[in-house]
């Protein structure tokens, strides 16, 4: 087990510097001079010139990316290009942010899609299954700035129960958790509801029901446990998305996150930001990938003997 | 049927709940439950607390380190300048008592106002100012207000002289921008990198802590030398999303607000726990063409341009009525604005006609490039109807800022495009040296590439006097020349607006969006 965790953390490496060289050129090769972003279109030539030297931007590409790896290995990735502070400074403040808003997100996606997406499955067809499919369509519909702005409305301007903006206290988390969550449930409900579907017409279902167990028993324990495996691993790819994906949400709550910071160092070309909040973003999606790998080896026995077999 | 009726049911629910969320009247407004809420008092105690909504997360807070206005928003409360700009555009006295221009005017000699203290206690002296000056000077952020001065000397510790380069007739109004703010010298090379994000000035607020992306706060420095600011407690709170930014506003979860979308303005203005200021900006939208290459280098079609556009609808269908039509190169909120001046009037007839005569007498097709933001977007669609109209088929390429910049602003490689200039100092010298002057010509302002001697003369001519009555005699030449060979064409310059808790007293509009929160009061 412990050399395939170390095998699987190594592979990451190779990854990583495949991203880099991706991204890194991305930057390099679309149209944009960092240096006339940060001092605008008014700048005079002089300035973004002699801008453009201090950031050694005029060095051969290749020259320029080996400098960059070679100092990310040695734990310097750069300061940012618009503010001129350590990139990893940066991020590492906004993360905790960020973590927490997914965290509430896929949590309330869970508990609250897996619960309707087994009930979708085992009442099939019948009103709650039906009701169910509506929300979900309407959730995956429905734009996340769209449905922020009206919670914000809603809860905020008319009821004044709960704050728009900040991340003061838990209160501040509530609208933007649900907002975030109402992409990411639909996704738990179906998925939850067509495994369920599959897992309960299989035989062993039939045989736990002809031994005459418990109708709970057979769902939740019989059912819903092997049901699990595909359920995790979407859960766990949405988590990894909305790390880095929750942009709009962020931006709608007045949410310091990574989703913002990235997008607004790719608007001002901010290179070593772009970089490092790319590569961080991939390292955390890998990190996740492993643990819902693990999960799995706890889960289902089979999975786990695999693992010891290597 | 019953399973019908159940989702039925449902989705009038569903329904019913964002139609009460979407419609209503904004001025009922419940204050949030966040701090600072809509009421001047709370339990009869004056409030002495503010939120200043910023759109976006300034990039320093070192005076010759940043060049956006969301930093010189947050430094206009921490730093001081030598002299100051009034509302009324004179120059008064800062953190100069008094000042005097040579002669030639080349130099300028300021006498420092003795006892003025910074945040960290440090009196304030003539190193410290000729220190900061001379930063300024060699930084790349400033050029644009600095690129005519050469140097500050001390003269003796009461005194300090600005060289210029040449004799500039802004010199004074650029020393008022925030770029020239005072910093304290010790502080700056004791902590040069970090000093941007804890800064030591002069100014009414003391910075307290920032926490990036999501506030600013600062409190008020009790030793300010004009006295301490009625508010104590300052906090620039970062909402990105203009939406947002205005129904925290509505809510009370912000004070003051100063970016917020076009199609908020109205019911910003007609809601009665809110106070609306507006006045004409420092920005003006025009169109430009490549004057030199391509097909825009015949003169009568860029004339046939001029009549085909109609200002005002484009006002009315891009700027909700907002902005100020302007005919000349210079926006209203500058010195040397050329009232009453008259452009090409909105002539389809003529403009046709103005096109046959350029060889070209069924129309032409012409790219025109223009940035992804909708302040550019919608207006270009504007045009680009108009131009149908009289036989000018504007295809309109959208580009992200980075590639527009460099196509655009560093290759001139474009036919023609709806652009703006923002001028950081209210003086014409900002509206047209670099945009018109032969010299900035490839660089990334005179996108026209226009080169006409007699222009760059009385450039040169209207920036090198400081006798007001002569400079607007060259700006008025200047205005007829550009019309005359269709350069540029000015189209409107939109409103500078603030909107602020009713209760806010001392709130003023700016042309350059300077505020400064020691003047408001509740």
């Amino acid at each position: 087990m412990l050399r395939y965790l170390l095998r699987r953390t190594f592979q990451m490496i190779p990854v990583l510097l495949g991203i880099s060289f991706i991204i890194f050129s991305i930057m390099a090769f679309t149209p944009g001079d960092p240096a006339k972003l940060i001092l605008g279109e008014n700048a005079t030539v002089e300035a973004v010139t002699e801008l453009r030297e201090e950031m050694g931007l005029n060095e051969n590409f290749f020259v320029r990316y080996f400098k960059y790896v070679l100092d990310a290995l040695k734990g310097d990735f750069g300061v940012s290009y618009r503010n001129k502070i350590p990139v990893f400074d940066e991020l590492f403040s906004r993360f905790p942010t960020t973590l927490k808003l997914t965290f509430w997100a896929i949590f309330i996606s869970v508990i609250i899609g897996i619960p309707v997406g087994i009930i979708s499955a085992v009442k099939q067809y019948t009103i709650i299954d039906n009701s169910s499919l509506v929300i979900t369509l309407i959730l995956t519909s429905i734009p996340g700035f769209w449905l922020g702005l009206m919670l914000i409305m809603l809860f905020s301007l008319k009821l004044g129960w709960l704050p728009a903006t900040g991340i003061d206290t838990w209160k501040h988390f509530v609208l933007p958790s649900v907002t975030l969550a109402g992409s990411c449930m639909a996704t738990v409900i179906r998925m939850t509801r067509s495994t369920m579907l599959e897992v309960i017409r299989q035989d062993y279902i039939r045989t736990a029901r002809a031994k005459g167990a418990d109708e709970k028993r057979v769902i939740l324990k019989h059912g819903f446990k092997n049901a699990l495996l595909p359920i995790i691993t979407v859960v766990g790819l949405t988590f990894g998305l909305q790390l880095g994906g929750a942009i709009i949400t962020e931006s709608v709550f007045a949410i310091p996150g990574l989703g913002t910071l990235m997008v607004t160092s790719v608007r001002m070309k901010d290179i070593p930001m772009v970089m490092a909040s790319v590569l961080f973003i991939a390292f955390a999606i890998g990190i996740i990938n492993l643990i819902v790998d693990i999960l799995y080896a706890f889960i289902d026995p089979r999975v786990k003997a695999q693992y010891e077999k290597k | 049927m019953f399973k019908k009726k159940g989702i039925r049911i449902i989705c009038c629910l569903l329904i019913l709940t964002f139609v009460l969320a979407g419609c209503g009247n904004n001025s009922n407004s419940t204050p949030g439950s966040d701090k600072g809420g809509s009421a001047p008092s709370n339990g009869g105690v004056k409030r002495e607390d503010l939120i200043f909504a910023l759109a976006a997360e300034p990039t320093s807070l070192d005076p010759k380190g940043s060049n956006d206005t969301v930093s010189f928003r947050v430094m206009n409360q921490v730093f001081d300048t030598l002299v100051k700009t009034d509302s009324d555009g004179t120059i008064v006295p800062g953190l100069a008592e008094e000042w005097k221009v040579s002669e030639d005017n080349t130099e300028i000699t300021f006498k420092i106002r003795e006892g003025v203290k910074f945040h960290n206690g440090d009196v304030m002296t003539v190193d410290d100012v000729v220190y900061s000056v001379n930063e300024a000077i060699k930084s790349n952020f400033t050029k644009r207000t600095t690129n005519t001065m050469k140097e500050a000397v001390k003269i003796d510790d009461s005194t300090v002289k600005l060289i210029l380069n040449q004799p500039y007739g802004p010199a004074l109004k650029c020393m008022a921008t925030i770029s020239m703010g005072i910093v304290n010298k010790r502080a700056m090379e004791e902590n040069p990198d970090g000093f941007a994000r804890n800064p030591i000035g002069t100014g009414p607020y003391k910075f307290v802590e920032w926490k990036t992306g999501e506030k600013l706060v600062f409190e008020r420095f009790d030793d300010y030398y004009r006295g301490a600011a009625s508010i104590k407690d300052l906090t620039f709170k970062i909402l990105t999303d203009q939406n947002t930014g205005v129904i925290a506003l509505e809510n009370g979860e912000v004070d003051v607000l100063e970016t917020f979308p076009k199609s908020a303005r109205k019911s910003l203005i007609e809601n009665e726990n809110i106070s609306f200021y507006e006045t004409e900006s420092g920005l003006y939208y025009h169109i430009s063409f490549n004057n030199e290459k391509g097909i825009f280098s015949n003169k009568k079609l860029r004339q046939a341009v001029s009549y085909a556009v109609d200002r005002e609808s484009l006002i009315i269908g891009a700027f909700e009525g907002a902005a100020v039509p302007v005919e000349c190169p210079i926006p209203p909120s500058c010195f040397g604005y050329v009232e009453d001046f008259k452009g090409n009037e909105f002539n389809p007839d003529k403009a046709r006609e103005l096109l046959a005569e350029a060889g070209y007498p069924d129309g032409l097709t012409v790219t025109m490039k223009t940035l992804e933001s909708a302040s550019y977007t919608i207006p270009t669609e504007i045009i680009q109807a108009q131009l149908r109209e009289v036989g000018i088929n504007a295809e309109i390429e959208i580009m992200e800022r980075g590639a527009f910049l460099s196509e655009v602003y560093d290759e001139n490689d474009y036919e023609i495009s709806l652009v703006n200039i923002v001028v950081p100092v209210t003086d014409a010298d900002f509206a047209v040296f670099g945009r018109l002057h032969s010299s900035m010509k490839g660089s990334g302002n005179n996108i026209q590439r226009c080169d006409i001697p007699e222009l760059d003369e009385l450039i040169m001519k209207g920036r090198s006097t400081q006798d007001e009555a002569e400079r607007k005699e060259y700006y008025e030449q200047i205005s007829e020349i550009v019309k005359e060979e269709a350069i540029l064409i000015p189209l409107l310059t939109d409103m500078s607006a603030i909107a602020a808790n009713k209760d806010l007293k001392g709130v003023e509009p700016s042309a350059v969006s300077y505020y400064f929160v020691y003047n408001y009061s509740w």
